[in-house]
């Protein structure tokens, strides 16, 4: 396969364990590596890049292996942590520098143009240390870009940027992950960032691969508590969770829907209802908590901890301790640890 | 009294405490005094004309002319081991990395007399390394080698640590990236780490070479007098701070105080202009947002 493919990969930093990781990427393809902090999604990064040894498993690169080579011809287009912007060198000295390595001739020329794309122009002279987050991402991207990479490895691209920043560099790097046609793959903290990058990513829980798919499969079929967690599933009930309310009839009936793991709901998919009936399930309301669009409200369904999402209405809310009813769309159930989740099996 | 026409969320700055300037620029400006009052007292103790004319004397222009001969090559040495040295210490993790650290600070703390005798011990021409070091055509007992030996001995700690220090400050992803694009180590060491650890190393450059060129200890042990050699064909000669403390066993305060008066010319001028070029910007420590 042209592309990135990357079969088993195990690498180890102290006495954390990375892999296996398999997966394959086409040219312009994007994969979003996912996962909460210490889940090993930089430490993949480093691995990919050469900076961290892979005794096992294979990188290859448009079918050539890259596991042998020094990061310098991996021919990657790393942007790590913090960027690794040049302090000592201007924003036109940063995106210079690759092309310096290569004593390409038309150097400076080729730079301007990077920067004039980007945006950057105006910035040439200024030092790193004086630019916001926004502008520090577009140097690093015009600074790779330079290097003329095969692939891209990018780090958490948008950590530490305020929304607007963020729109602007998620545009920005569509547009160029559109023009360069790279395998690209970016390490996501928040899940909101990682699908609004692209259609595949993988999700990353203490060294090992827990999902690889896209997100719809992923909201649509989480395979274990930790990833419904993940993606905000505010109702992740294990089977323990459900045996525990014997009197909870919703519980007995969630129990013969769970899967391995037990269900995830989101509080959006339960809507609190006026009256009984058929359909409905009985809730106590314990909290209410403000939402942008509503409120969240926390209590229980004869003993079964439960949030329901309770959206912004005209009048008067229910007070705590009031009971209420709550239907369910049985479509929104999420059966958990189902074996069918697909997990790509490491090769 | 608080008036309704007053507004309530009134921008209040926070209070004024010129207590937190004063007292530090008490304290520390009692510092300052202590520093330059002494050396008032110096340079006004021997008239101006007797300045100028031990800056003439044969006999001060040699002793001066070994001892910045010998504090350059100390510091060339110093830095073509020390800097490599701070850099394995920033750098790798090896075992007896601890033990190292000690060596290394180890001549800070030693008496240098004590470090004068240990190197005439090891060095004098009885020793076999001693007659090695003759035979090499490197004689150390009472030479020029001898001199910049013992200033390596007492100031390269300065080097190593400083180094260290900003060799550590450098942040690892702009290594990482450097490789990533394109660099080899040898490229990343020339373009980055050496530029960005510059200030860190020049700092400790400076503070090696004025703990060489105020070095005494170790002098009346190995090196009281300095007679000629390959590097070093004048009269023979003493360390300038040797030279000066002859003047005061002699009695001579005077002249002590003038070419004392000089010494502290040669360092103001010469960390001065370190200061002018660092200001000017024509150094890359400069550049970027290492300025503090």
């Amino acid at each position: 396969m042209s592309g990135l493919v990357v079969r088993g990969l195990r690498t180890r930093v102290g006495d954390f364990s990375l892999g296996p990781i398999g997966f394959e990427l086409r040219p312009g393809e994007v994969l979003g590596l996912l996962g909460p902090s210490g889940s090993g999604k930089t430490t993949l990064l480093r691995a990919l890049s050469g900076f961290l040894p892979v005794p096992e498993g294979s990188v290859s690169l448009e079918g050539r292996p890259l596991a042998a080579l020094p990061p310098e011809e991996r021919g990657v287009g790393y942007v790590p942590q913090g960027l690794g912007l040049l302090p000592h060198r201007t924003v036109l000295g940063n995106v210079l520098y690759p092309l310096e390595l290569r004593a390409r001739r038309d150097a400076r020329a080729r730079a301007l143009a990077l920067l004039s794309d980007l945006g950057l122009t105006v910035l040439r002279d200024r030092y790193p240390g004086t630019l916001s987050g926004g502008e520090r991402q577009r140097v690093a991207m015009a600074r790779a870009l330079a290097a003329e990479p095969r692939w891209l490895l990018w780090d958490e691209p948008f950590a530490g940027l305020d929304l607007e920043a963020r729109e602007d560099l998620l545009d920005l790097l569509g547009a160029t992950l559109e023009t360069h046609h790279l395998p690209t793959v970016i390490v996501a903290h928040e899940p909101a960032v990682a699908f609004s990058l692209g259609r595949r990513f993988l999700l990353l829980q203490d060294g090992q691969a827990r999902f690889e798919g896209s997100p719809e499969e992923l909201r649509r079929r989480p395979p274990s508590a930790f990833a419904a967690r993940f993606l905000g599933c505010e109702n992740v009930l294990s089977f323990e969770d459900l045996e525990r309310y014997p009197g909870s009839r919703l519980a007995r009936s969630l129990r013969s829907l769970a899967g391995p793991e037990g269900v995830a709901l989101f509080s959006r998919d339960l809507l609190p209802v006026s009256g009984g009936g058929p359909g409905t399930w009985p809730f106590t309301l314990n909290r209410l908590l403000p939402l942008p669009d509503g409120w969240l409200l926390k209590g229980d369904s004869e003993g079964l901890p439960l949030r329901v999402h309770h959206p912004e209405t005209p009048g008067a809310l229910p007070a705590p301790g009031t009971r209420l009813s709550v239907s369910l769309r049985s479509e929104a159930l999420l059966p958990l640890g189902a074996s069918e989740a697909p997990v790509h099996a490491p090769q | 009294m608080k008036t309704p026409s007053q507004p309530e969320a009134r921008i209040r700055l926070p209070p004024k405490r010129p207590w937190g300037t004063v007292l530090p620029a008490v304290l520390g400006g009692s510092l300052v005094l202590l520093f330059l009052l002494p050396l008032l007292a110096l340079v006004t103790y021997a008239p101006p004309g007797e300045i100028f004319q031990e800056a003439t004397n044969p006999g001060v222009l040699a002793s001066l002319a070994v001892t910045l001969l010998a504090s350059g090559l100390a510091l060339a040495i110093t830095l073509a081991l020390g800097v490599p040295l701070g850099y394995l210490l920033a750098r790798r993790s090896f075992r007896g990395k601890a033990l190292l650290h000690s060596v290394v600070t180890l001549p800070l703390v030693l008496p240098h007399l004590v470090a004068g005798l240990a190197i005439l011990l090891l060095f004098s021409p009885a020793s076999p390394l001693g007659a090695w070091a003759v035979r090499l055509g490197f004689p150390v007992f009472e030479t020029l080698w001898g001199v910049v030996l013992v200033m390596v001995y007492v100031s390269a700690s300065y080097t190593v640590l400083s180094s260290e220090l900003a060799f550590r400050a450098v942040d690892p992803s702009v290594l990482e990236a450097a490789r990533s694009l394109g660099a080899t180590p040898g490229e990343v060491t020339a373009s980055v780490t050496l530029p960005l650890a510059f200030r860190g190393i020049v700092a400790g450059a400076l503070l090696s070479w004025s703990r060489a060129v105020s070095e005494i200890g170790g002098f009346l042990i190995l090196a009281y007098a300095v007679y000629p050699s390959a590097l070093y064909t004048g009269p023979v000669t003493s360390p300038i701070s040797v030279y000066i403390f002859n003047l005061y066993q002699l009695g001579d305060l005077s002249g002590a105080a003038a070419v004392s008066s000089l010494l502290v010319l040669i360092a103001l001028t010469l960390f001065l202009a370190v200061r002018f070029v660092e200001g000017r910007g024509a150094l890359p420590w400069v550049r970027g947002d290492l300025l503090p």
